[in-house]
This record gives C-alpha cells, structure tokens and sequence, in this order.
C-alpha cells in the first residue's frame, strides 16, 4: 500500500473492473437512499422500511424459485405487503406497529423456509443478507442508473407535495391532497431504495444507508433543501471510504460501509453546531455560571 | 414423506435426545416468549424487539471469538443498545424510531465485520441468523430453563407494577413509582428473553415469536393475564409443529416455527372477521 496522499493510492484498485462497477453501485446508491431517506426520517416511516426490506427477502426468493427478474419480483412483494399493513392495522385494531412485525416475520421466514427449496443462487444466505456490492452485474448497474434517475425526477417534480407531507400531514390533508396518492408515492420510492441498495449492503443493513446519513443531517440543519444535499454528501463520504477501506483490508463493503454511516451519525450527535452533546454541555456550563455571578 | 396418521411418525423423533433437548427449549423460549410478548404487543415495542434482535449480534460474536458463552455477550450489548437508543431518541430532532434503526444496523454491521475475521465465520452467522432447534446443547438447555424462569419470576412478582408502567405510565409515576427504571427492567428483560430465544429461531426470526403469537392473543381477549396465555399457547403449538417439520423435511426450524405462528394469527383473523360480518348481517335483518 502506498502513502494515503498518493493518487496511485485510489486509482490503482480502479484498474478492475469489478471495483469500478462497486464504486460507480455505490456511489449511485449512496445518492438514491440519502435522498429517500430525507423523507422518511421526517415522516418517521423507519419501521415501514424494516417490514419492506423483510418482504423483499421473500420476493427475491421466490421470483428467484420462479425464475422472474429478481428486482421486479421483489418490488411487487414489498408493495404488496406494505397495503396490506396498512389494511389489516387499521381494521382489526391491533395497532400498525404489531401488524409490521406479524408481516415482516411472516415474509421473512417464507423467504428463509423456501430458500430450503433453491438449489443454488440465492441459497447463500450471507450474500443475501450482507450484500457483495463487487459482485454486481452490468445489467443491474444499468437498472440502478435508471431507478436514480427515477426517482430524482419523481422528487424534483413533486418537491412541494412531498415536503407538504412529511412534514404536516394533516395540513396537506386539510388542502385537500390526497394522502393516500403522495404517501404511496413515498412508499413506491422507499420500496425502490431499499430494491436497489440490497445489492450494495444486503438486505439486513439497508435500512442504515436510508436512516443515517439524513439522520445526521437533520442534525446539522434545519432546512429541507440542505438536509438533502448533507444527507447525500455524508451518504457518498461514507459509501466511497467504507469502499476502498473494505478493498485496503479484505473486509466486507456493506458492513464497513454501514459502520462508517453509523461513525458519522456519532460524531453528529457529539459535534452538531445547535443540538450537539458538546455545545449544549459548554451552553449550560455558561449559563450556570452567569447565573452563580448574578447570584453573587 | 412419513405417514402423517401412524402415531409411530410423533412417537420416533422423541427418543432422540437432541430432538428432546430441541423441542424443551423451544417450548420454554415459546412460553417467556408469549409473556414477554403480551407486553411488546400492548405497548407497540415490536420495532424495539426486532433491533434489540439484531443488536445482540456482536455481543454474540465477541464472545463467539473470545470462547465466552454468547448468551453473556448478547444480554450486555441488548442493554447497550437499549441504553443508547434512548438517549439518541431524547434528542428532538430524531425520532425514535430512526434512532432504532440507525443503531441496530450499525451494532448488526459491527458483528458482521468481527466475525469476517474468523475462520469459521459463515457456518456460525447462518447458524446465529436463522437458528437450529436441534443443535441444543444439554448446557444449553440448563441456562435456557435458568433465564427463562428468572425472567417468568420477576414478571410474576413485579406484575402490578409492569402493567401500570404499560398502560398508564403517569398513574405509575403518581403513585411514586419509579418509571424510568421499571421500564429499564422491562427493557432488561425483552434483551434476557431475546438471547435466550436466539438459539432456537435465530436471530432475524426472534421478534416474530415475540410478535406473532402475541397479536394472535390480542385478536382474542383485550386483557393482559389470558393475551398472556394464548401467546404461551399459541406459540408452543407452533414450536411443537415446527420442529416436527423441520425433523422431516429438514427445513430451517425457525422459519417453521414462525410461518406456524403465522398461519395460525392469519386464521384467527380471517375467522374474526367473517364472525364479526355475521354478526353485523344478522343485526341487519
């Protein structure tokens, strides 16, 4: 390994083609989730992701048993479960949190008792689970490219409605916008995310990918056209790092991906201009101490 | 394919002393489970559960690669995750939800990155994933009945004031309860439960034997003592039919156990509803 200030340094892993394929994955996916995942942190559909990124495991196993294109199989099923949750919390009263867990487990262990019936492919569950972003196809790199390009468009033209709805739902429902039309299109988005980042860091961690890197943005700013391009910049700095530090040291892309998103979230919480653990310490030791002269 | 009606087909598997080991853990795990369950269910903890699942991970591999046994490992990384979730969700700019999924994907990704050192390493995650009933251990089985029963114990005694906290946490603290380490206990004791369940369905599957057999129990009464019950009932129903299938048709035991579970919520919901269009039908005339 050469100096960290050499260029040779980055450039000599891109003389792969596999690692040119995982950055370019991975640079796209960081953008497509940190721009997702701005809306769902605001309007707190982190446990909505949890159940899809469950149903998406049994769609990729049995559009994977019934030889359909796996991505398209594991859309319809995340889509179908995600209605489903919302019919069956509302009706029977038994609360949409407890509906989500009932579906994901139920999904989630479809997947894992038909993957008994897989001969090969997806019957290791490893890769499943903790993604091999080195390993991505062309055709797949082509179907994320379009799946980005999507859902920038999806956004920018319904920027408005969108933001209307995450933040205050009941104002955009009083406007008389149909809730039911721009919280499904946030969920077709998420359900595109998470389908999209499961190549990258496998479907047990995808979910870090969308929360953190708006989570520390939310952090740092208070206004949404900012938090998204923060979320996105934090979103690439980790993917890119976690990358080539995954390659340096022969360690799997998605986990040390994800520990690097989650590295970065900490240091927020710690150092955040306004809400950070650090200023709201010396804010309040200030504070005491104007107050104990006053007193004196 | 055995003869389903021959009760020769029930009676072979149980000589065997795994599948003896196998089918008492499962049916201890499935009864704290259902208790501890009626709880996640009335107070809408599911999504902690399923972190608190995934978030024991690196307990479990740290002390898998320091030859600890894991269950230690797993219960002190439940409580640190539970401990720090709460103190990122007093932050008003993250929900608390976020925080959950942001900490459980970053402790799951850190026992990733430890067990990729070792050499064993993906023969022991699948097994820690997706779990394997009939690969319990005699020592297993003894700490499995010792965590299980403490864990029914201090629920037995603290029962009237873990109820309070769940329904009224601002009568409980009127009554000069200390909520916020009652609730710690309760959180205590979802991690306990949680480890102990890992062995039999697996890490990724927990929250469903903590979930499913609950919200089955919750279709069928609205207060806590039978909720509590049914779960228990429900869910060794599913463990007892679960590891049979997965004798025979050597299918992974915890997916069994919980797909059992939840043909059985499914059922009782749709036999739920077509009582209650009944009923409105006959009214109608």
């Amino acid at each position: 390994m050469n100096g960290l200030l050499d260029p040779a340094t980055y450039l000599q892993p891109l003389q792969y083609p596999f690692m040119q394929r995982g950055l370019l994955a991975v640079v796209l996916v960081s953008i497509l989730c940190a721009l997702v995942g701005t809306f769902v942190v605001l309007r707190g559909l982190a446990f909505m992701g949890e159940a899809m990124r469950h149903a998406l495991f049994a769609g990729v196993v049995i559009s994977f048993l019934l030889g359909g294109s796996l991505i398209g199989g594991a859309l319809i099923f995340a889509l179908v479960v995600a209605w489903l949750i919302g019919v069956i919390g509302r009706r029977q009263g038994i609360g949409e949190d407890t509906a989500i867990g009932v579906f994901f487990s139920g999904s989630f262990a479809l997947g894992i008792v038909l993957l008994n019936f897989a001969q090969s492919g997806v019957s290791d569950l490893a890769t499943i689970l903790l993604g091999n972003v080195l390993g991505i196809s062309t055709f797949d790199l082509w179907l994320t490219v379009a799946v980005v390009a999507l859902a920038v468009l999806l956004v920018g033209l319904f920027y408005k409605e969108l933001v209307l709805v995450s933040f205050d739902p009941a104002l955009a429902a009083a406007q008389g916008r149909s809730l039911l039309a721009w919280d499904g299109m946030l969920l077709v988005l998420l359900a595109l995310a998470l389908t999209t980042a499961f190549q990258t860091v496998g479907n047990l961690l995808v979910l870090a990918l969308l929360l953190a890197p708006a989570a520390t943005a939310r952090l740092l700013t208070q206004r949404l056209s900012n938090m998204i391009f923060i979320a996105i910049g934090l979103a690439l700095i980790a993917g890119v790092t976690g990358l080539y530090i995954a390659y340096w040291r022969n360690l799997p892309p998605g986990p040390t991906i994800v520990l690097l998103s989650g590295v970065l979230f900490g240091l927020g919480l710690l150092f955040a201009p306004r809400t950070g653990v650090v200023q709201t310490f010396w804010q309040r030791r200030r504070l005491r101490q104007q107050s104990h002269k006053r007193a004196a | 394919m055995p003869n389903w009606f021959d009760l020769e087909t029930y009676l072979e598997p149980l000589r065997l002393g795994l599948v003896q080991r196998g089918l008492l853990a499962a049916l201890i795990v499935a009864i704290v489970c259902g208790v501890m369950g009626a709880f996640v269910v009335v107070r809408g903890l599911a999504f902690l559960g399923d972190a608190l699942g995934h978030a024991v991970f690196p307990g479990v591999v740290i002390a898998y690669l320091l030859n600890l046994n894991p269950l230690i490992g797993g219960v002190i990384a439940g409580i640190v995750t539970t401990v720090g979730i709460s103190l990122v969700a007093r932050q008003r700019q993250i929900r608390e939800s976020t925080a959950i999924g942001i900490f459980y994907t970053v402790a799951f990704a850190l026992g990733a990155l430890l067990l990729s050192r070792s050499r064993s390493a993906s023969r022991a995650l699948s097994e820690l994933l997706i779990g394997n009933v009939l690969a319990v251990r005699p020592q297993d089985l003894w700490l499995t009945m010792i965590i299980g029963g403490s864990v029914l114990l201090v629920v037995a005694l603290l029962y009237k004031e873990l109820v309070l906290i769940s329904f009224d946490p601002a009568l409980a603290a009127a009554h000069g309860r200390n909520v916020a380490l009652l609730d710690a206990l309760l959180f205590a004791l979802l991690a306990l439960t949680i480890v102990v369940a890992l062995q039999t369905v697996g890490n990724v599957m927990v929250v469903a034997l903590l979930v499913v057999p609950a919200a089955t129990g919750r279709l069928l009464t609205r207060s806590l003592p039978p909720l509590m019950a049914w779960a228990a009932l429900i869910g060794s129903l599913s463990t007892i039919v679960g590891v049979y299938v997965s004798y025979y048709a050597n299918i992974a035991s915890g997916g069994a156990i919980v797909l059992c579970a939840c043909t059985i919520f499914f059922g009782v919901l749709v036999a739920k509803e077509a009582r209650q269009r009944w009923i409105a039908r006959s009214f109608a005339q």
